[in-house]
């Protein structure tokens, strides 16, 4: 096996390298083409691997640090603009894409390694999103370490395969800059569905992220024995159910990587009930906040780095114990909720906006609006789901498609607690399934019975499509309501079994107060009711109740 | 084919759990991601779960190509006719 190069000496020898070996030829004509352009950072955006391999080891040849945003759209190429970088890879207004094929070639030197290597960017789309460089040195001391934890198990002829970016750094550093330092003969492929893995004919390992493997269908023709031989995740939390199932489908152990743009990685584990190992030559420690703090050499310098994430330290390492912020990760990407409704707030059509996070097999994020003026003008004319979706599209020019909110609820206030506050429970409230029954508000024992103040709030159940135009309480939700009160606070039956003398006066409407007078004979088994209010009786009767036979 | 249509519009919505909206309100035409219906990369992960489940499709191979298949309703209902297992 060949040995491990440093990532600023990869060109040091003309010893057979892999794929370095192979790309020699076209840095150098690639650097000497960067050396005849105008100073200053380079931005490289290119999905195809070895094209980006090229001019990234061409840009460090040339002393240029390498910007690598997250998408090649207008806004960010503007901002690239802006900033007099070298557009290099699939801009629209690229300086050039592909490499010279001929022409002068550039002598490869050994490269200072406190030169600035690449800026990435936190991924997902803050308000701001945080710009983050990184020397050499620091990319080098990560793909070291890489390399001494998993190298010995992974054969040097093995395929990478890849779910993820290698603009962002957990690819950069695994798809790229590892199979580069320990001289594979190929850079990682990028895969898009599950089902691409099924016809491989050779062994590999998989870069993904929970993203992809949270949602590997078992029931493909999953090959056993499996080509794949070591499957990893970064990004974000793996469920212990996606790791497990990731493990059955594809015969291989999957290890998770913690960490994050700013710090690298921190630590691993192939077991998600087991506590995170830390990587050789990183420290932690907890803050007095309860927040994890790393110190390594993939960070800057030698100053503690206080994350956001809080923990717990243990024998073995540290387990988790979630985020300090109002930063929630949507499949891998870090979301700011602030950012994300100062944005929607800034719209025309909105008054009011919170976004709160939606637990579920997929987490979304859910946006409750109160609508200006000129809002409830476009909802009559456009109907709730065109206002939704505009609203997602003028969002997305700041925000990743991913970190926009799926559902919505479009209100005349903000929900508010018994405390006057808008909380994330109150907001996910109106995304819960529609209540069946009312609020109790008071309850007060009689001698044969109880009597009850309800809040009939609009959002019950029963008030839907009874009638569109004019909700009502439907009789049969008065009866049902009369029997769960009796069953549930004077424990009688709660089998029905007829009634008698049932009248319905007036109607009850959404939103009103209403009192329920509630009287058992037990003698009788006969469950009176009466729903009443400030406007007189809506209704009443006798309910007869037995036992449920089991 | 218009049978076949409106089910995959009502799997999309179903698998993806859209809300307002019937299969009615989706254009046949119009691309499903990005600029139309707004879907992102999940989805995609998620409708070829939900096709592949439906219909026995596969969505090996060219990337691209199965990007093409994924461009409209009319393009999938195309796709899974010619493809389906089931």
């Amino acid at each position: 096996m060949a040995e491990m190069h440093a990532l600023n000496q990869l060109f040091a020898t003309e010893e057979d390298h892999g794929v370095v070996t192979v790309l020699r030829d076209d840095v150098a004509r690639a650097t000497s083409w960067l050396q005849r352009q105008p100073a200053g950072p380079a931005a490289l955006f290119l999905a195809d691997a070895r094209l980006f391999a090229t001019w990234l080891l061409a840009c460090w040849q040339d002393g240029r640090c390498v910007i690598l945003p997250g998408d090649a759209t207008p806004a960010t190429t503007h901002h690239l603009q802006q900033r007099r970088a070298l557009l290099l890879g699939d801009f629209a207004a690229a300086a050039r894409r592909d490499c010279p094929q001929d022409g002068p070639v550039a002598a490869l030197r050994i490269c200072p390694d406190s030169q600035p290597a690449v800026e990435v960017f936190t991924s997902g789309t803050t308000g701001a999103p945080v710009s983050i460089v990184k020397a050499l040195h620091q990319l080098d001391a990560e793909v070291q370490v890489l390399d001494k934890v998993f190298g010995t198990s992974l054969s040097r002829d093995l395929a990478f395969h890849s779910t993820v970016s290698h603009q962002h750094l957990y690819g950069l550093l695994f798809c790229i800059l590892w199979p580069l330092a320990r001289g594979q003969r190929e850079l990682a492929s990028l895969i898009t569905y599950p089902e691409e893995l099924l016809s491989r004919q050779s062994n590999f390992a998989l870069i993904s992220s929970p993203a992809f493997l949270k949602r590997l269908p078992r029931e493909l023709p999953w090959p056993a024995p499996s080509h794949c031989r070591h499957v990893f995740s970064s990004g974000g939390p793996l469920p212990a159910s996606a790791t497990l199932t990731a493990r059955d489908c594809l015969g291989a152990v999957v290890t998770e990587i913690y960490g994050s743009s700013e710090t690298g990685g921190i630590a691993r584990r192939s077991d998600p009930a087991a506590d995170w190992t830390v990587q050789p030559g990183v420290d932690v420690r907890l803050e007095t906040s309860g927040c994890l703090a790393v110190r390594s050499p993939f960070l800057p310098d030698a100053n503690w780095f206080v994350t956001a994430d809080r923990a717990r330290l243990t024998d073995s390492g540290f387990a988790l114990a979630g985020r300090d912020d109002r930063i929630v990760k949507i499949e891998e990407k870090r979301i700011s909720l602030t950012a994300l409704e100062t944005s929607l707030q800034s719209h025309d059509w909105i008054g009011e906006a919170r976004i709160v996070p939606l637990e579920g097999s997929r987490t979304v994020l859910a946006a409750v609006v109160v609508l200006s003026h000129s809002g409830q003008a476009a909802l009559a004319d456009i109907g709730k789901f065109a206002l939704g979706q505009a609203l997602r599209a003028a969002l997305s020019g700041e925000f990743e498609r991913i970190a926009l909110p799926r559902r919505w609820r479009f209100v005349s206030q903000l929900p508010v607690n018994s405390m006057g506050k808008t909380t994330d429970s109150a907001l996910a409230g109106l995304f819960a399934e529609k209540p069946r029954l009312p609020n109790v508000v008071q309850q007060q024992a009689t001698a044969t019975g109880i009597v009850l103040q309800l809040d009939l709030v609009p959002e019950l159940a029963c008030f839907a499509g009874h009638f569109p135009d004019l909700p009502v309480l439907p009789g049969v939700a008065q009866l049902e309501w009369a029997v769960h009160f009796g069953s549930a606070l004077l424990g009688t039956p709660s089998e029905f079994q007829g009634m008698d003398a049932i009248k319905f006066q007036q109607i009850i409407r959404p939103g009103s107060q209403i009192e329920l007078a509630l009287d058992y004979l037990p003698t009788k088994q006969q469950l009176q009711f009466r729903y009443q209010s400030a406007s007189g009786q809506h209704s009443s009767g006798r309910i007869r109740l037995g036992k449920k036979t089991a | 084919m218009d049978k076949l249509i409106a089910e995959i519009k009502t799997l999309l919505i179903d698998s993806l759990n859209l809300e307002d909206i019937q299969p009615a309100d989706i254009d046949t035409d119009a691309p499903l991601f990005v600029d139309g219906l707004g879907l992102d990369s999940i989805d995609a992960l998620e409708l070829g779960v939900a096709l592949q489940r439906r219909y026995g499709l596969s969505l090996a191979g060219d990337s691209a190509e199965t990007r093409q298949h994924f461009t409209s309703i009319a393009a999938l209902a195309a796709f899974v006719t010619t493809h389906r297992t089931k």
